[in-house]
């Protein structure tokens, strides 16, 4: 096995390319699968390799622990959304009518905005790094206007000029860190493994601008409040493969941008700089997420609400610290990337038979979908936090290191906005799933493709709430360690 | 700073001073064109700027940029912009949300609060004094956003943002790696040809570009 980090963002590229030439739309659905499959197994290799010996390394790329396990991420529900997007493309081209090349654009950006994702997580360099995170936001916004309604194309407009105002600050971040660099002696290099290793001797006034630039650019694009006002508009209306990306996706590579920088700064500030960022961020995102939790009225935006109160929680673990807090957002990541994915596609499917995307709408599910509808429930459920689904262990994890750690106050905060998310998600979802629906529906499948990723992330949540398999944990203490500045490259 | 000294200091502060000007005139223009204008000439007056850094040092690569920067920011950008004007008609007016004076008050307590930002961690003059007007002129870009409702307003606002950042490279005498600098102003054109097609499709959904009709999503 001879190739390196490079692979995982030239496979999705040739992949969007030959979307993008594609003659027949099973054609390109097909084309599209394969090259999906392929990154993943490739993303897979790679994460054994950089399990097994720390880090690999190709000129430009570095992929350590944590590079890894994001980039798994981003891979698997790239995967499941490229397999479950043939239904929702049919019905959006067959309403706007654009043929072929609606097939043609919309499977060529998916898969280029995998290669964006996948390039921030596997580059080397703060600057590429950049470069990667904007360039998800351009690849992504005519997926998000895909429906070509009002409402679509005013989230994309919000979408593209929000997040590019936010992460220009990211990128006055990495200057003046690069500035930093060049007084401790960096020479010319960008690279986040040479700044890891200068941490101790750079100038902490210049480290701590640099951080809160940085933090702030990359949390608008991880849906961090207050600069989270473009995410529900820009998950709500995308179509729902998408949906699941940005929300499962995207927004933990963002994460993982802020987490390079997390790296620097606590290397040179210690830690308790940085923890107390991630904390503040994470309780605002919460308590602004979850009033509008109880009061939605549209599912999708519900769900968009949902990852802003998820990216809180995550936000709070590393906040919180500790190896425990620290294990316990990392493994939230995952969690939330399968559950959060799994809802879109379920609720992409339920809008497809029903047409509608407001609450009252929509009832009845369970006996509408009769494969969606269950799904749907138990992955509103385990979104919800209730055993045995795995998003109960990792937000347990993080609610007892709040405790040890002594954050009384925040970990009562975070508890009661927990509870409170809790009962919207549980019964908004349930009368989705058990109320009597409005007019009668057949029991029918819009997109039966979708059944078998969707039931296989399902798979993943409950086995991950029993049982830790013994590689992913070894991955995760890595990871842990790596956040902590234990060990680097 | 390395390798600054002479004439450049000098040449350079004038240079990123007079576009600190220039994002005070997009300001407080009162027509689209006049706007577009204070941006392409401040794109060409930091391209001078770099290109002084480039032939003082002498480096080719950053010659090569600032050359590039003038041609792409200063002229190819606001040539497009003024042809996506042209074709979605739009009227004159930068329609602004916040009035003239009060949206030049206010980017002069923006242009204090960056001042006052980054000067206590900044010992060196040249570079302190570039990040502080870098950053300055990224807030009077978001500022420029913030008070105006036509969407080819807040496009140009967004690349005033840039142009910031642009400074903030300047002080750091772009010894960052060439090939992110080219990446980043790929990203630029790219951003700008995203939000140009976006605004086609706004004029062609909305029959208007002012931004205030963007309101449907709440809640």
């Amino acid at each position: 096995m001879t190739f390196g980090p490079w692979l995982l963002v030239a496979a999705p590229a040739l992949t969007a390319a030959a979307c993008g030439l594609g003659r027949t739309p099973a054609g390109i659905h097909r084309a599209g699968l394969a090259g999906s499959v392929v990154t993943l197994a490739a993303t897979l290799a790679l994460t054994a390799k950089a399990a097994a010996t720390g880090a690999v390394s190709s000129p430009g790329f570095h992929m350590d622990a944590l590079s890894a396990f994001v980039a798994v991420v981003v891979s698997l529900l790239s995967a499941a959304a490229s397999a479950s997007s043939f239904a929702f493309v049919e019905h959006d081209a067959g309403e706007v009518g654009f043929g072929i090349n609606s097939w043609r654009v919309y499977y060529g950006l998916l898969h280029l905005f995998t290669a964006a994702m996948l390039f921030v997580t596997v580059t080397s360099n703060l600057g590429f790094m950049w470069i990667a995170v904007e360039a998800t936001t351009l690849s992504s916004a005519f997926l998000v206007g895909f429906h070509r309604r009002r409402d679509s194309i005013e989230a994309a407009w919000k979408y593209v000029i929000l997040c590019s105002v936010g992460i220009a600050f990211a990128l006055l971040g990495t200057v003046i860190l690069y500035e930093a660099g060049l007084r401790a002696g960096n020479g010319h290099g960008l690279d986040w493994t040479s700044f890891a290793a200068l941490a101790p001797r750079m100038d902490p006034g210049l480290v701590r601008l640099a951080f809160l630039f940085a933090a702030i650019g990359y949390g608008t694009k991880a849906g961090l409040a207050p600069m989270h006002t473009w995410l529900p508009d820009a998950h709500s209306q995308a179509p729902s493969p998408v949906s699941a990306l940005l929300s499962g996706a995207l927004l933990k590579c963002s994460i993982y941008a802020v987490l390079r920088f997390h790296i620097v700064a606590s290397g040179c500030l210690g830690p308790g700089f940085s923890s107390k960022f991630f904390l503040g961020f994470g309780l605002a995102s919460l308590l602004v997420a979850v009033p509008f939790i109880l009061a939605q009225r549209n599912f999708k935006r519900l769900l968009a609400y949902s990852s802003i109160e998820h990216v809180g929680i995550i936000s709070v673990g590393f906040g919180f610290g500790g190896v425990w807090g620290t294990y316990g957002a990392l493994l939230h990541m995952l969690n939330h990337a399968l559950a959060k994915s799994l809802l879109f596609l379920s609720a992409g499917n339920i809008s497809l038979r029903y047409g509608s995307k407001r609450l009252h709408h929509v009832e009845g599910a369970l006996a509408v979908l009769p494969a969606t509808g269950p799904l749907f429930l138990a992955a509103a459920l385990a979104l919800a936090g209730v055993p045995p689904f795995s998003l109960f262990v990792s937000e347990f994890m993080i609610v007892v290191s709040g405790f040890q750690s002594g954050h009384l106050l925040a970990s009562v905060v975070f508890l009661a906005a927990v509870a409170l998310a809790f009962a919207g998600i549980l019964y908004h979802s349930g009368t989705v799933a058990m109320g009597v629906p409005r007019k009668t529906l057949a029991p029918a499948e819009p997109n039966p493709a979708s059944l078998a990723p969707m039931a296989l992330l399902l798979l993943g949540l409950l086995a991950l709430g029993v049982w830790m398999p013994g590689p992913l944990d070894a991955i995760l203490r890595q990871c842990a360690a790596i956040v902590q500045g234990g060990s680097h490259g | 700073m390395i390798g600054v000294q002479g004439w450049l200091p000098q040449a350079v502060s004038f240079l990123t001073a007079l576009a600190l000007v220039s994002a005070f005139a997009a300001l407080s223009f009162r027509t689209l064109h006049l706007v577009v204008r204070a941006y392409a000439a401040q794109s060409v007056l930091l391209g001078l700027a770099a290109l002084a850094v480039g032939l003082h040092k002498p480096a080719w690569h950053i010659t090569a940029l600032a050359l590039l920067t003038i041609g792409f920011k200063g002229f190819g950008i606001p040539w497009f912009l003024f042809k996506v004007m042209e074709d979605v008609k739009i009227r004159r007016e930068a329609a602004p949300f916040i009035g003239y004076p009060a949206s030049l008050l206010g980017g002069v307590g923006l242009t204090l609060v960056s001042y006052a930002a980054v000067r206590p961690v900044m010992t060196d003059s040249f570079a302190g004094r570039g990040l502080a007007l870098g950053l300055t002129i990224m807030l009077l870009g978001l500022w420029l956003m913030v008070g105006r409702k036509k969407a080819v307003t807040q496009v140009v606002g967004l690349l005033i943002v840039d142009n910031g950042l642009f400074v903030a490279a300047l002080s750091t005498s772009f010894s960052m790696p060439m090939i992110v600098e080219l990446g980043l102003l790929f990203d630029l054109l790219v951003g700008v040809t995203v939000l140009g097609l976006l605004i086609f499709r706004i004029q062609s959904t909305f029959a208007s570009i002012d931004t205030d009709r963007l309101t449907r999503l709440r809640g």
